[in-house]
C-alpha cells in the first residue's frame, strides 16, 4: 500500500487518543497519517470499557454497533462486603463500550476525512534535522522506512517512546501506576444493571476491583493496584483471589493485562514539532483510572491545535503549548486535586472505609451524589477540605 | 543483581517501561527486553509486573581473594 512521502501530521498510536487526534486534525483540512503497531486498531482491548454517557455524548452519538451495555448505576463494597448503590439519578448513565469497534469507528472517521492509517507500523526513531523533528521511522513487516511531517503525535500509551525519543520526561512513579489484570469472564449471576467496584486493602490495594458487565452473564472482571503496597503479590494473583471468592462458577473467556497511569498530566507535553496525548502524556483520571472520557477531550484539543499549527506553519513549541494550557484548564488542574484525593481515599483503613459505606447507606440512595460521597469522606477525612480549599482558590 | 524478561510470559502491558528511569526497558514484537547497559537495577519493572514476567538474577560470579596463606613466599 503506497503513502505518501509527507504528511502535515503522523500520528502514532491509533487508540482513542490519537484517533480521537486524528479525526479532529483531518475533519479540519489537515493532511493525517496514523501509524498502528498492531495489526489491527482497538486489538487488544487493555481497558474495561466504561465510560459516563454524559461524557460519551459529548463527542459521540451512541451506536449499539460499539455498546455493550447500558448501566444504570455503581454499587460500591466496602471491605466488610457491605454495598452502597449510587443510582443513575444520582451519578448519570453509564456506558459499557466494544473498544475494538469503537476505536476502529474513530479511525474511521478520520479517514472518511482524509487521513490515512497504516497498521504492522512500529515507530523506532525520528527523524530530526539540525536538531528539528522533521519526520518518523518505522518497521512494517520487516522494512524499514520513513514519513516526514512537521508534527508527531505520541498517541501510543504509557510506553510514551515517541516523548522519550523527543527528549521528554514521560516515566512515572511506582505510585502513579497502576498494574491492572483483567478477565472477560462468562457464566456470571451477577446484578447486570449495574457496575459494581469493590476495595479493601486485602482485596485490591492502592486499588479496586470492578465488574463491568457486558451482558446478563458475561462481564469484565478486573484489578488494578499499587504494586509497592502488594507485598510482593502480583496484580494477576489478586485478581485470581477476588474471582475465586466472589464468581467461582465463572468461565473464562480472555484474560489481558494493563497499565493505568495514576498520576498528574507530565509536566511537559509538547516540544518543538511535537505533542503527546491520552495515556502517553498521562491524562487518565487518579482516582478512577478512567481515561476515555480525559483522552477523547485532550485528543479534540490536540488535533485542534495541531490543525491550527499546520494553518499557520507554526510547530514551534510557544505555538503547540496551547494545546497544554487548554488542557490544564478544561482537565488537567482537576486532575491534580484527584490526585491528591486518590493518595487520600486509597490512604483509608479498611474499618474507614466501612464506616463510610454504612454512613452512606444512610442517605437515602436518590439523594446520593458524588457531593454526598465528597462530605462523608471529609467527615471522616477533615483535612480533605484543604485540598479542596487548594483547588478552588 | 539484574533483571530479564521472561519472553513467553510477557504480555506486553508495558507498566515496566512506564516506570524506567532509564529508558533501560523496551517493548519489542512479542515481549519487553531490557538493555542490560542501561539498566541501573533500581527493581520497580520486576515489582510492578502485573503477572511477574521479571525475574531477578543474582550475581553469582566467585570472588576471588589474593595473597593466600599458599601464594605467600
Amino acid at each position: 500500500m503506497k503513502i505518501k512521502n509527507f504528511y502535515d501530521i503522523v500520528v502514532v498510536g491509533s487508540g482513542p487518543a490519537g484517533g480521537m487526534t486524528a479525526m479532529t486534525a483531518s475533519r479540519k483540512g489537515a493532511s493525517v497519517l496514523i501509524l498502528e503497531r498492531d495489526r489491527e486498531v482497538g486489538i487488544p482491548v487493555r481497558c474495561a470499557e466504561g465510560i459516563s454517557l454524559t461524557s460519551l455524548i459529548k463527542f459521540f452519538e451512541p451506536d449499539k454497533k460499539w455498546i455493550s451495555k447500558y448501566i444504570e448505576g455503581a454499587k460500591l463494597y466496602a471491605p466488610n462486603g457491605e454495598a452502597v448503590l449510587m443510582p443513575s439519578s444520582a451519578i448519570g448513565k453509564g456506558v459499557i463500550l466494544k473498544r475494538e469497534i469503537f476505536d476502529a469507528h474513530i479511525c474511521n472517521i478520520a479517514v472518511e476525512n482524509g487521513a490515512e492509517i497504516i497498521t504492522n507500523a512500529d515507530v523506532f526513531d525520528l527523524i530530526k534535522k539540525n536538531g528539528k523533528i522533521c519526520g518518523v521511522k518505522f518497521r512494517h513487516f520487516n522494512k524499514e522506512k520513513i514519513v516526514r511531517t512537521n508534527l508527531v503525535i505520541g498517541a501510543d500509551g504509557p510506553e510514551s517512546r515517541i516523548g522519550r525519543l523527543a527528549g521528554l520526561k514521560t516515566f512515572s512513579q511506582i505510585s502513579d501506576i497502576e498494574p491492572s489484570a483483567q478477565y472477560v469472564l462468562t457464566n456470571l449471576k451477577i446484578e447486570h444493571k449495574f457496575s459494581h467496584f469493590y476495595f479493601g486493602k486485602k482485596i485490591a490495594p492502592g486499588g479496586y476491583a470492578w465488574i463491568f458487565p457486558k451482558g446478563e452473564n458475561i462481564a469484565n472482571v478486573g484489578i488494578g493496584v499499587r504494586a509497592d503496597k502488594c507485598n510482593g503479590k502480583n496484580a494477576k494473583e489478586f485478581l485470581d483471589e477476588f474471582v475465586s471468592r466472589n464468581l467461582p462458577n465463572a468461565k473464562m473467556i480472555s484474560f489481558i493485562t494493563g497499565c493505568v497511569p495514576t498520576g498528574m498530566t507530565l509536566k511537559k507535553i509538547t516540544a518543538d514539532n511535537i505533542m503527546l496525548v491520552g495515556d502517553a502524556a498521562r491524562q487518565v483520571n487518579p482516582v478512577s483510572g478512567g481515561g476515555l472520557s480525559n483522552v477523547l477531550l485532550a485528543g479534540k484539543i490536540a488535533g485542534n491545535v495541531a490543525a491550527d499549527a499546520v494553518k499557520m506553519n507554526d510547530f514551534s513549541n510557544k505555538f503547540l503549548k496551547k494545546y497544554h494550557k487548554i488542557w490544564m484548564k478544561e482537565k488537567g488542574n482537576q486532575q491534580k486535586l484527584l490526585h491528591k484525593l486518590k493518595e487520600i481515599f486509597f490512604d483509608f483503613s479498611d474499618e474507614k472505609l466501612n464506616d463510610l459505606t454504612t454512613h452512606l447507606n444512610q442517605i437515602p440512595s436518590e439523594k446520593l451524589t458524588q457531593f454526598q460521597l465528597l462530605k462523608t469522606a471529609i467527615r471522616e477525612k477533615p483535612s480533605l477540605v484543604k485540598e479542596l480549599i487548594r483547588y478552588y482558590l | 543483581m539484574t533483571y530479564k524478561i521472561i519472553s513467553e510470559k510477557c504480555d506486553l502491558c508495558a507498566c515496566c517501561v512506564a516506570l524506567c528511569e532509564s529508558d533501560a526497558v523496551r517493548i519489542g514484537k512479542n515481549s519487553a527486553y531490557i538493555l542490560q547497559d542501561e539498566c541501573i537495577s533500581c527493581k520497580k519493572c520486576f515489582v510492578v509486573c502485573p503477572i511477574s514476567a521479571i525475574k531477578e538474577i543474582i550475581d553469582e560470579t566467585p570472588i576471588r581473594y589474593f595473597g593466600t596463606k599458599d601464594n605467600e613466599n
